[in-house]
C-alpha cells in the first residue's frame, strides 16, 4: 500500500477482457459455496439415494396389482370420440351394452380352443373358427393389427355443439377415430345407427375396420342371445381349434405409457428440488446475510452476477439432474423393473437424450427460479414465493401423464408440459421432428426470457431496498399520478388475460344449445369478453394506478398525416400478409416434403373455410363488429396503450416496440388451437407496423383505424368471396393471389411507412406525454 | 476526490413519503475523514448507496475522481472500499479465500492478492482465523475481515458505514486505529458511526444530518461556534431535541 497508489485508479486498462474472467470467478465462488453447504450436498446426494428405492417399491406394488390391466400382447392404443343425440350418461350406457357384448364374442372365441377338430397342422392364416352365425370369428379379428377391443378402447365424449368439433379431433390427430351415432329410443329393439368417422390414413383407416368388426360383434351376440331366448340351438356345426407349433414366445411387455410418462415426471421434479436451494440461498439468502450489497459494491455488471449465479444454480441443477437419472437407472436395474417400460429404456442414446432434456429444462427452471427468488427479502420470503410455483409446475406434470396427451399443438410451446411429453417420446421412441424442435426452441426462449426478467429484478435498487413489503403496500394505490401503468400493473395484466381467456371459452362452451346456434349471440358474447379482457381490466388497472386514459392508453387527437398513413397501411397489408402466408406454406413444403405440405394445405383450407361458412350465416354488421371494430379498438387499447407505452417508459424504442409485437403476435397463435405457426411473422410484423405508427403519434387512433381496416377487409374479402370470386374480383378458394397485388400492396404500404418515418414527432398537442415516450429512448 | 452534489432521495412506501435525503452536498479531500453523522433514519445509509450508485438519486450526483456514480457506476465502485454494517461475510469461504475472490473481482492478479492479504493480515490481525471458514468467525473477526475486504484493492476512497457495530471497545479501538492509518495515506474516507467519541477524535470534518437534511457542517470548532456546546454528544441530542432546525444554507 504505497502512497502514490492514491492518485492512481485502480481500473485495469485490459478491463474488457477481464470482465469475461471475473465473472467465470464469480461463478466458481457462487458454485464452490454452494457445493460446500450441506444442505445442497443432502438434496443432491441424499435424495436419489432414497427417493427411488422406495418409489421403485411402490411401482412394484402398484404393478402388481395392476398386472391384470397389463396382461395381454401390447397394443397399439385407440382413442375414439363419440357424439350423438342423447346425453352423455346414455351414451356411455349403450356403449357399455355393446362392450359386453363384443366381451361375449371374444371369450367365447377364445375359450373354445380346440374341442371337437383338430387339424394336425393348420396355418395360421387360414385357421378359422366358426360360430354360430356361420359368420367367420376370423373377419371379426383384426389380428395384423391387433387393436384393442371395444370396452378397452379410450373413449371421449364430444358434445354435438362442442368446438372443435368431433371431425375436427379426429383431422388433426387428437383422436384417431369418431363415431357419431343417432340413437333411437333405447327401449326399443334397435339401438340405432352408427356413423364412424376416421382420416384418410392407414391407421385410422385400420382402426376404422376394426370398430365396424367390434360393432359387427355387437350384432353377432345380439343375434345369438334372441335365439337363445327363442330356445334355439345354436350348436355350431364344425368346431375349430387351434395349434401353435414351435417355441412360445415370451410374451410382451405390457402398455409402456404410465411408467414412460412418470420417469421424465419424476426426474423434473427431482430437478427441480435440486436447484430450489441454491437458487434461494445465492439471491435471498445472500441478501439476508448481507453479502449481496458488498457483491453489488463491486465493479460488476449486475447481468454479470445474476448470469453467474445462474451458472451456478444451473450445474447443481444438472448435478441433480446426473445423480437422480443414475440413481433411478440403478433402481430400475435393481428391482428388474426395465421389463416394464417396453425394453427401449436402457438404450445409450435414450439416457443421454434425456439427459440433454433435463440441462435444458434445468436451465429453464433455473432462471425462473431466480427470478422470483430475486424477488424475496430474505430466506422465508422466497419459500413463501416457491411454494406455489412448485405445486402449480405440478400440473402441468400431471398434464403431460395423461393419456392421449401428445407433443403437438399448444403443448409444444407450453413449457414443462413439452419437455415432459418430448421425454417420453423418447422413451416410448416416438419422436416427430417439428414439434420436438418447436418445444425445444421454445423452451429456449422462455430460458431467456426468465434471465431477462431475472436480470431486471435482481439487485434493482427497489428491490434491494424496499419497503416491508406488505400486501397492503403492494395493493395501495399510489398518491402521485401516473404518466403511463407501471410495468408492474401492466403485467399483472397480461397474465390475467390468460386465465380471462380461459374463462371466457369456458363460458362459450357452456351456453346452451338453443343460444349457441344463433351465431350472432356467440359472436356478441366474445366481443363482450375481447371487451372485458383487454379493455375494462387495463381500465381498472390503470384508473387503480392513478393513470389517465389519455396519457396511459394514448387516447389523444393524432396528426391527420398519422391516419393517412394509417388508411394506407390498413388498406394495403392484406395481400402481402396473404403472400407471406403462402411464402410460409412453400417453405414448409422444402422443409418436410410436398406430400406433408398438401395434406397441411388442404386441412388449412378447410378449416378456414368451415370457419367462413359459419361467418357467413351472420348478418354483416355483426361480423363487421365481432371481426373488426371490437378487436381492433380493445387490442389497440392494450397492445399499443397500454403495453406500449408501459414499456416505452423503462426501454429503448425498438425493443419496446419488438417486445410488444411479439406479445401480440404470440396472443394471436394461441388463440388458436393448432400452433397456427403461419400466423405469428405476419401478426408479429403487423404488430411492428401498428407499435410504430402509434408510437410516433403518440396515440392508439391510427393503429384502431389500421387494425380494423386490415381485419375488416380479410374478413369481408372471404365472407363476399363466392361473389366476388364469381365477378372474377378475387381469385378461388384454392388459387393464390396475384403477384401484381402484392406489389401493388408494397407499393402503398411503404407510402404509408414513409409517411409515418417523416411525419416527425415533434409539435404535437399535449407534449407532455410525448415528452415521456422520448426519455423512454434514452433510458 | 470525493465531491456530492445536491443529493436528493424520496422514498414511497404506499401512501407513505419518505425524505432520506434532500438536497445534500459537500466535499471530501484526499487525507480527510469526514464524519456523516446523525442520529438512526436520518438518511446517512442512502447518501452512501447513493454516491457508490448502489441507489439512483432522485436529484443530484455523486463524483469520485472524476466519476460520475450515476453515469460510469463500475468506475466509481473501482475507486471505492466500502464496508457496511449489514456486510456479511460468505460463510462457506474461508478468509483468505473470500479476499481472494474480492481481490480478483477487483482486478488483481495472483501474486498482487496474496501480497495484499498479507499487509492487511498483518495491520488488523488476520492471521490467527483467515483459514478458518467464515462461519466459526466473531463478531469483531467478521467485522477486520469485512475491512480487509473493502481495502484489497488499495482504494483511494473509503465509505464506511458503521463499521464498528456490535463490537466491543477493544475491537472498534483497532478499527479506529487503522482509519487514522488510511488518513495518513491520503485516503477519502466517509465515515457513518454512532460512536461520537472516537468520531470527534478521528474525523476533521462533520455533516450532521437529520431527518434527510444536513443541519451543521464544518470542522469541530466550527460545530462548537455554531451551537454553543462543546462535544458532539450534546450537539446531537440538541438536535434531536429541537426537531426543527432550519437546514443551514450551502455555501
Amino acid at each position: 500500500m504505497s502512497q502514490n497508489d492514491n492518485t492512481k485508479p485502480n481500473g485495469n486498462p485490459k478491463k474488457p477482457t477481464r470482465t469475461g474472467f471475473r465473472l467465470t470467478r464469480l461463478a466458481q465462488k457462487e458454485l464452490k459455496e454452494t457445493l460446500r453447504d450441506r444442505r445442497t450436498i443432502v438434496t443432491l446426494v441424499l435424495m436419489p439415494l432414497l427417493v427411488y428405492p422406495t418409489l421403485s417399491l411402490i411401482f412394484k406394488t402398484f404393478l402388481l396389482s395392476n398386472a391384470a390391466l397389463f396382461s395381454g400382447a401390447e397394443v397399439p392404443e385407440l382413442r375414439v370420440v363419440y357424439s350423438g343425440n342423447v346425453s352423455k350418461a346414455e351414451a356411455d350406457f349403450v356403449f357399455a351394452k355393446i362392450g359386453e357384448r363384443v366381451k361375449f364374442i371374444d371369450e367365447k372365441s377364445s375359450g373354445s380352443e380346440g374341442t371337437l377338430l383338430q387339424p394336425d397342422n393348420l396355418d395360421e392364416e387360414d385357421d378359422s373358427q366358426s360360430i354360430g352365425s356361420g359368420l367367420r370369428v376370423d373377419d371379426l379379428q383384426s389380428e395384423e393389427v391387433g387393436f384393442p377391443p371395444w370396452y378397452l378402447m379410450r373413449w371421449q365424449f364430444i358434445p354435438p355443439s362442442a368446438n372443435p368439433s368431433l371431425a375436427e379431433y379426429v383431422e388433426v390427430g387428437e383422436a384417431d377415430l369418431g363415431i357419431i351415432f343417432d340413437l333411437n329410443d333405447p327401449t326399443r329393439k334397435r339401438l340405432g345407427d352408427f356413423t364412424i368417422v376416421s382420416r384418410q390414413d392407414p391407421f385410422s383407416l385400420a382402426a376404422a375396420d376394426h370398430l365396424a368388426k367390434e360393432l359387427e360383434k355387437a350384432n353377432l351376440a345380439d343375434r345369438e342371445f334372441r335365439l337363445q331366448m327363442a330356445g334355439i340351438s345354436i350348436e355350431p356345426v364344425v368346431n375349430v381349434g387351434r395349434k401353435l407349433i414351435g417355441e412360445t414366445v415370451a410374451q410382451e411387455a405390457p402398455s409402456a405409457f404410465p411408467l414412460a410418462s412418470l420417469v421424465p415426471l419424476i426426474l423434473v421434479l427431482m430437478t427441480i428440488t435440486g436447484a430450489v436451494y441454491p437458487a434461494i440461498d445465492l439471491t435471498a439468502g445472500e441478501r439476508e446475510r448481507g453479502t449481496l450489497e458488498t457483491l453489488m459494491a463491486a465493479p460488476l455488471p449486475r447481468v454479470g452476477i445474476l448470469v453467474a449465479k445462474f451458472i451456478a444454480v444451473l450445474t447443481v441443477a444438472i448435478f441433480t439432474a446426473l445423480l437422480n437419472l443414475i440413481g433411478m437407472f440403478v433402481t430400475i436395474w435393481v428391482f428388474q423393473l426395465d421389463q416394464q417400460f417396453g425394453g427401449g429404456i436402457f438404450d445409450f442414446r435414450v439416457m443421454v437424450q434425456i439427459f440433454l432434456l433435463l440441462i435444458l429444462f434445468g436451465a429453464f427452471f433455473s432462471a425462473l427460479l431466480l427470478a422470483v427468488t430475486s424477488f424475496a427479502k430474505s430466506f422465508k420470503e422466497a419459500q413463501v414465493y416457491l411454494i406455489p410455483i412448485i405445486i402449480l409446475s405440478l400440473g402441468p406434470g400431471l398434464m403431460a401423464m395423461a393419456p392421449g396427451i401428445s407433443l403437438d399443438g399448444v403443448n409444444a410451446v407450453v413449457p414443462m408440459v413439452n419437455i415432459l411429453l418430448l421425454a417420453r417420446d423418447v422413451i416410448n421412441n416416438e419422436v416427430i421432428l417439428v414439434p420436438s424442435f418447436v418445444a425445444v426452441i421454445s423452451t429456449l426462449v422462455y430460458t431467456y426470457l426468465a434471465i431477462c426478467l431475472a436480470a431486471r429484478i435482481f439487485g434493482s435498487d427497489s428491490i434491494l431496498y424496499s419497503g416491508d413489503g406488505s400486501l397492503v403496500e403492494m395493493f395501495q394505490r399510489p398518491t402521485r399520478a401516473n404518466v403511463v401503468v407501471p410495468l408492474a400493473a401492466t403485467l399483472f395484466c397480461l397474465v390475467m388475460l390468460f386465465p380471462l381467456n380461459f374463462l371466457s371459452i369456458g363460458f362459450l362452451g357452456r351456453l346452451p344449445a338453443e343460444t349457441t346456434a344463433d351465431l350472432s349471440f356467440r359472436y356478441g358474447m366474445m366481443g363482450v369478453f375481447t371487451c372485458l379482457a383487454f379493455m375494462v381490466l387495463p381500465a381498472l388497472v390503470a384508473r387503480h394506478q392513478n393513470t389517465s386514459f389519455r396519457g396511459g392508453f394514448g387516447l389523444k387527437r393524432p396528426r391527420i398525416v398519422f391516419l393517412l398513413a394509417a388508411v394506407l397501411l390498413g388498406l394495403s397489408l392484406w395481400p402481402l400478409v396473404m403472400t407471406m402466408t403462402e411464402g410460409w406454406h412453400a417453405a414448409y413444403g422444402i422443409l418436410f416434403g410436398s406430400e406433408k405440405q398438401e395434406q397441411w394445405h388442404a386441412k388449412l383450407i378447410e378449416t378456414t373455410s368451415e370457419q367462413v361458412a359459419r361467418i357467413r350465416m351472420v348478418s354483416p354488421l355483426v361480423i363487421l363488429f365481432a371481426f373488426s371494430v371490437i378487436p381492433a379498438l380493445c387490442e389497440e387499447w392494450f397492445f399499443r396503450g397500454m403495453l406500449l407505452r408501459s414499456l416505452l417508459k423503462w426501454n429503448s424504442v425498438w425493443k419496446s416496440i419488438l417486445i410488444s409485437a411479439l406479445v401480440f403476435g404470440s396472443f394471436h397463435v394461441l388463440s388458436n388451437s393448432v400452433i397456427a405457426l403461419d400466423r405469428l411473422l405476419p401478426s408479429t410484423l403487423i404488430g411492428v407496423m401498428l407499435g410504430y405508427l402509434a408510437f410516433k403519434s403518440d396515440s392508439i387512433w391510427p393503429g384502431v383505424i389500421l387494425h380494423s381496416l386490415n381485419n375488416g377487409i380479410v374478413v369481408f374479402l372471404a365472407y363476399y368471396q363466392p361473389a366476388l370470386s364469381s365477378y372474377s374480383w378475387f381469385p378461388g378458394e384454392d388459387e393464390s393471389i396475384p403477384v401484381v397485388w402484392a406489389l401493388v400492396g408494397l407499393a402503398v404500404a411503404t407510402t404509408g411507412v414513409l409517411l409515418t418515418r417523416f411525419a416527425g414527432t415533434s409539435g404535437l398537442p399535449g407534449k407532455s406525454s410525448n415528452a415521456t415516450i422520448e426519455s423512454g429512448e434514452v433510458l | 476526490m470525493i465531491s456530492i452534489q445536491h443529493l436528493s432521495k424520496t422514498f414511497y412506501a404506499g401512501r407513505r413519503e419518505i425524505r432520506a435525503a434532500a438536497d445534500v452536498s459537500f466535499d471530501v479531500a484526499p487525507g480527510e475523514v469526514y464524519g456523516l453523522l446523525g442520529p438512526n433514519g436520518a438518511g446517512k445509509t442512502t447518501m452512501m448507496r447513493m454516491i457508490l450508485g448502489l441507489l439512483k438519486p432522485d436529484k443530484g450526483y455523486a463524483e469520485i475522481a472524476g466519476h460520475r456514480s450515476d453515469h460510469q457506476p463500475d468506475e466509481v465502485k473501482r475507486q471505492v472500499g466500502f464496508v457496511s454494517a449489514a456486510a456479511g461475510v460468505y460463510q462457506w469461504l474461508t478468509g483468505r479465500e473470500m479476499l481472494g475472490f474480492f481481490g480478483e473481482i477487483y482486478g488483481l492478479s495472483e501474486s498482487e492478492v496474496e501480497t495484499r492479504i498479507k499487509e492487511l493480515s498483518a495491520i488488523l490481525d488476520l492471521s490467527g482465523f483467515i483459514d478458518q471458514g467464515c462461519a466459526t468467525l466473531s463478531t469483531g473477526q467478521k467485522q477486520r475481515l469485512s475491512l480487509a475486504r473493502a481495502l484489497i484493492h488499495d482504494p483511494p476512497v473509503m465509505i464506511l458505514d458503521e463499521p464498528t457495530l456490535g463490537l466491543d471497545v477493544i475491537g472498534s479501538q483497532v478499527i479506529f486505529n487503522y482509519i487514522d492509518i488510511l488518513r495518513e495515506r491520503d485516503k477519502s474516507i466517509i465515515l457513518c458511526t454512532h460512536r461520537l467519541e472516537q468520531a470527534q477524535r478521528v474525523c476533521n470534518r462533520f455533516g450532521l444530518m437529520h431527518k434527510g437534511k444536513k443541519v451543521l457542517t464544518g470542522s469541530l470548532e466550527d460545530l462548537q461556534k455554531q451551537t454553543g456546546k462543546s462535544d458532539l454528544v450534546e450537539m446531537f441530542i440538541d438536535l434531536i431535541e429541537n426537531d426543527n432546525v432550519a437546514p443551514i444554507q450551502q455555501v
